[in-house]
């Protein structure tokens, strides 16, 4: 009894001992109230689920804003709920232009939730069923 | 390493985690949930009743319960398994991985040693030892940390 005691507590300890978890990164971590504009050359595009990843380089320039420029890891919805919305796999390949609205990470590092993309057009690509205050219909 | 680099780029990879279809993705994570309900549920169940809920059920009567312990296991562990390939790289090097894989076989086990030493011998003796119940209550509280732990998986990743 006092063995499988002993064993029983020491697996549990090694269990609620969850050690060092550097990474973050939950919906959370961004702000949300803030919408930003990127413009800039995916450099990486996964088209997956749990959430569409891809990876746009915003170079520096007269009309870019400098707090925007860097590569950053934008992070969509899944698969189903971007197609509803109008994406495909298609939608944008690797060395593409792309412009974007998105909720920067609260710590500043280099990471943007998907807001909406705007075509050449003007037209938008919501991210989901989230639309802005001030949406007229694009 | 290269090995499970391999598996989370294979053509599998690609194709179960880019498909459109519902029947892959949201569909080996849906059963991934309804195998742990069952798993875990029949484990509460079982558990529980060891730590004199419902105290009035002979022990004998939890027997057929085990069956639904294995069905709901089996359910996750091939559906974990895909899940598993498709970020094999990502997972190996994740502790939450360990401390949610550690909490299932350790509460695993000690469920067995609860059938063994309870259930399969409640005929000649009708209630649980401490031993017993002190395993029951340490497997109730990993089934809760692999619970936990595994949802955290999508949280804390890179």
């Amino acid at each position: 009894m006092n063995i499988s005691r002993r064993v029983a507590l020491a697996i549990i300890g090694v269990a609620l001992a969850t050690g060092s978890l550097a990474a973050h990164h939950s919906f959370a971590m961004f702000d949300m109230e803030k919408n930003v504009e990127y413009s800039g050359l995916i450099t990486e595009w996964k088209w997956q689920n749990p959430h569409v990843h891809f990876n746009v380089l915003v170079k520096p320039g007269a009309s870019v804003a400098p707090n925007t420029v860097g590569t950053w890891d934008v992070e969509g919805g899944s698969i189903n709920i971007m197609s509803r919305q109008g994406w495909t796999r298609a939608s944008y390949k690797i060395g593409d232009p792309i412009r974007l609205v998105g909720h920067p990470m609260k710590d500043g590092s280099k990471g943007i939730s998907l807001f909406y993309a705007i075509r050449p057009d003007g037209s938008r690509l919501y991210h989901d069923i989230a639309r802005p205050k001030d949406d007229v219909k694009k | 390493m290269a090995f499970f680099h391999s598996l989370q780029n294979s053509a599998f990879t690609d194709w179960f985690l880019g498909s459109d279809s519902i029947w892959t993705y949201p569909t080996v994570l849906t059963l991934h949930t309804v195998g742990m309900a069952i798993l875990v549920g029949a484990s509460l169940v079982i558990n529980l009743r060891i730590l004199q809920v419902a105290g009035a059920i002979p022990l004998q009567r939890l027997q057929p319960l085990y069956r639904f312990v294995w069905i709901g296991f089996a359910v996750n562990l091939s559906s974990g398994l895909v899940l598993f390939v498709t970020e094999a790289a990502d997972r190996v090097v994740d502790p939450v991985f360990y401390v949610k894989i550690c909490s299932i076989v350790a509460a695993l086990s000690f469920g067995m040693v609860v059938k063994r030493n309870a259930i399969d011998r409640s005929d000649r003796q009708p209630a649980a030892s401490a031993r017993s119940r002190f395993l029951a209550a340490a497997s109730l509280a990993l089934w809760a940390v692999a619970i936990v732990s595994g949802r955290l998986m999508a949280y804390l990743k890179n």
